[in-house]
């Protein structure tokens, strides 16, 4: 999404609030914590799936922020934080409710949110269907996209996709510039800028045991948040640490000399500088 | 009407979460409308303050800037475009526990469920984690070395290491190990607690210099956090305020930091002063990816005696995030 849901370097937010806020206070209120678990539990219920044999909708973290992107510009500057994670609980609700047996008709009734606000996400969501995606181009008329680099399914494996990483550590890379109405981790700040490839995360299936714990590999193995957040499918992309100096974003005279900033960049994002 | 589910006192919670409040207003320069609001007995204030909603009165549609080519964010009267009047929600409380009270009756969630979820917030996970893993890195320099610099082929074995030590490791708080299964939820640390990496802030060597870095943690599009360490992101975490700012001017951030948290006191800004004149590299770690960042900040020269616990209890959240140095 373009728009003031990216707003890193932003200026004249003013000064930061309730700085000295106390260690063993998590939450200000406790429906806060409540929304929360809200959240947590629906998400888990679609990790799980609900039918098997068919694709699989999920809405995880990357479609919980893409979720609160496809808010009006208005509307997204004047929620609070709570409000843009409701909102994005009530976007789920419209868009697989009747896998859950509640809708967006329910959720107006009780006024927790109004049905234009959610029609407006749902044309949003439905025009990002239609577009790129760096490095996987156009979907199909379903809006499934194709990639023989990073579907796992084409690729052969995860694994496979871990072991052939474009770039290495010292590498001077370009960021690509891209116009994205669907969620992008490629945050506005640092797009067609010039960074150094510091570390690559490796890429692993998630592995569980008998008793469904982790059996972590120490290596990165969540999926591509552009089209994760979508919901339907999974691809995986070697991701590194670039680093960036501070006065190549902001401009030196702007900023100070000794800040250096180190966002994880996705492969597509990417070209050699 | 949820503080009496609260199973700790709930008068304690209440006061607690009045004070916060208060606290809150007043640092976003709302004393005054503070005072005003808490006249009107038993109102949130921050969904009072917090423009949940346009304004209701005066709403006259044909004014409305949007539609002569305004910008949307400037204007309080929206119509929608099929010419319908928007619906002024009711504040943000009120619709959180109606969404609560409607999956309950859908039976998708439950009230037991929620609670549960809230307490392990609340009372398991939290920075004493966090604190516990500094602690412990301050005294033994080389796993403290082994956490800053994993291999290549297993970029995140600090959650590897933290999971040995916190598994293996008696809280003195509680009598029992630190952590277990049944709080990590088959998670190598527990939430958002697999991707781990951690800096250390202070005189270090790279590439055969010595240089002396400071790092900051941040998330500028929304809240990422190491929560398996830390427990939830405070509030100055997620406002926009600091999402904003921090990539752009973090030695800024920093001064605002020592200046209000600390009040000004003068010992304190006098040791700042001294700290941040040795800074030769801020590092801003911006958590783009489901990658968390973790500090060890460095540990003020007149604690170098001090045992583990002593010092576990004196490394504070804004620390483990850069957003502060530790004060002797």
């Amino acid at each position: 999404m373009e728009g003031p849901h990216y707003n890193a370097g932003w200026t004249g937010y003013g000064k930061i609030p309730f700085k000295d806020q106390p260690d063993d206070q998590g939450w200000l209120e406790e429906w806060e914590g409540q929304l929360g678990a809200i959240f947590a539990t629906l998400s888990t219920i679609f990790e799980k799936g609900l039918k098997s044999g068919q694709p699989v909708p999920f809405w995880g973290l990357d479609a919980a922020r893409w979720g609160r992107e496809t808010m009006n510009p208005r509307d997204y500057m004047n929620r609070t934080y709570d409000a843009l994670w409701l909102e994005t609980l009530c976007l789920l609700i419209t868009i697989y409710g009747d896998k859950l047996g509640v809708s967006v008709a329910d959720l107006e009734a009780r006024k927790i949110t109004n049905a234009p606000a959610q029609k407006r996400a749902k044309a949003i969501r439905e025009q990002a269907f239609k577009e790129a995606v760096p490095g996987v181009g156009r979907p199909d008329a379903k809006g499934l996209y194709q990639s023989a680099k990073y579907d796992p399914a084409k690729v052969g494996s995860i694994e496979k996709i871990g072991a052939n990483p474009k770039f290495k550590v010292g590498d001077r890379v370009q960021c690509i510039n891209q116009l994205s109405t669907g969620h992008t981790r490629e945050y506005p700040y640092f797009r067609g800028k010039v960074g150094t490839v510091v570390t690559y995360y490796g890429l692993a299936e998630e592995k569980r045991n008998e008793k469904g714990q982790i059996e972590f590999q120490g290596v990165y193995y969540a999926p591509y948040p552009d089209i994760a957040c979508r919901g339907l499918q999974k691809f995986y992309t070697p991701l590194y640490s670039v680093r960036f100096e501070g006065k190549d974003i902001w401009g030196e005279e702007f900023v100070d000399p000794r800040s250096v900033i180190y966002a994880d960049v996705f492969e597509p994002y990417i070209k050699l500088a | 009407m949820s503080q009496h589910n609260h199973p700790s006192d709930p008068k304690n919670m209440e006061e607690k979460s009045n004070a916060s409040r208060r606290k809150f207003l007043q640092n976003v320069g709302l004393a005054g409308l503070s005072a005003g609001a808490a006249t009107v007995a038993g109102q949130g204030l921050l969904e009072d303050i917090s423009a949940e909603t346009p304004v209701k009165d005066n709403a006259i549609a044909d004014e409305s800037r949007a539609m002569h080519g305004g910008s949307p964010i400037s204007d309080a009267t929206f119509k929608n475009p099929d010419g319908s009047t928007e619906v002024v929600l009711p504040p943000l409380k009120e619709r959180v526990l109606a969404i609560k009270q409607l999956l309950i009756e859908k039976k998708i969630i439950n009230e037991q469920g929620v609670q549960g979820f809230v307490d392990y917030y609340e009372k398991v996970v939290g920075p004493h984690f966090g604190a516990a893993v500094v602690a412990h890195a301050w005294k033994n320099p080389d796993w403290k070395a082994k956490l800053l610099a994993p291999p290549e082929d297993k970029p995140f074995q600090a959650a590897i290491l933290i999971r040995d030590f916190l598994f293996n490791t008696v809280n003195p708080d509680t009598g029992k190990p630190y952590l277990s299964d049944q709080i990590t939820f088959g998670l190598t640390i527990g939430p958002e607690g697999e991707y781990i990496r951690i800096f250390a802030n202070g005189e270090q060597q790279e590439n055969g210099k010595n240089i002396f870095v400071h790092n900051l943690v941040t998330c500028t599009v929304c809240s990422c956090y190491p929560q398996a360490l830390l427990g939830t992101q405070p509030m100055w975490y997620k406002s926009q305020q600091y999402r904003a700012r921090s990539v752009s001017d973090p030695f800024g951030v920093l001064v605002e930091f020592a200046e209000d948290a600390h009040k000004g006191k003068a010992d304190h800004l006098k040791q700042f002063k001294d700290y941040t004149a040795k800074i030769d590299e801020l590092r801003v770690w911006d958590s783009n990816s489901e990658v968390r960042f973790f500090v060890i900040p460095e540990i003020p020269k007149a604690w170098a005696n001090l045992s583990e616990n002593e010092l576990r209890k004196r490394v504070t959240r804004n620390a483990m995030l850069g957003a502060e140095i530790l004060y002797s």
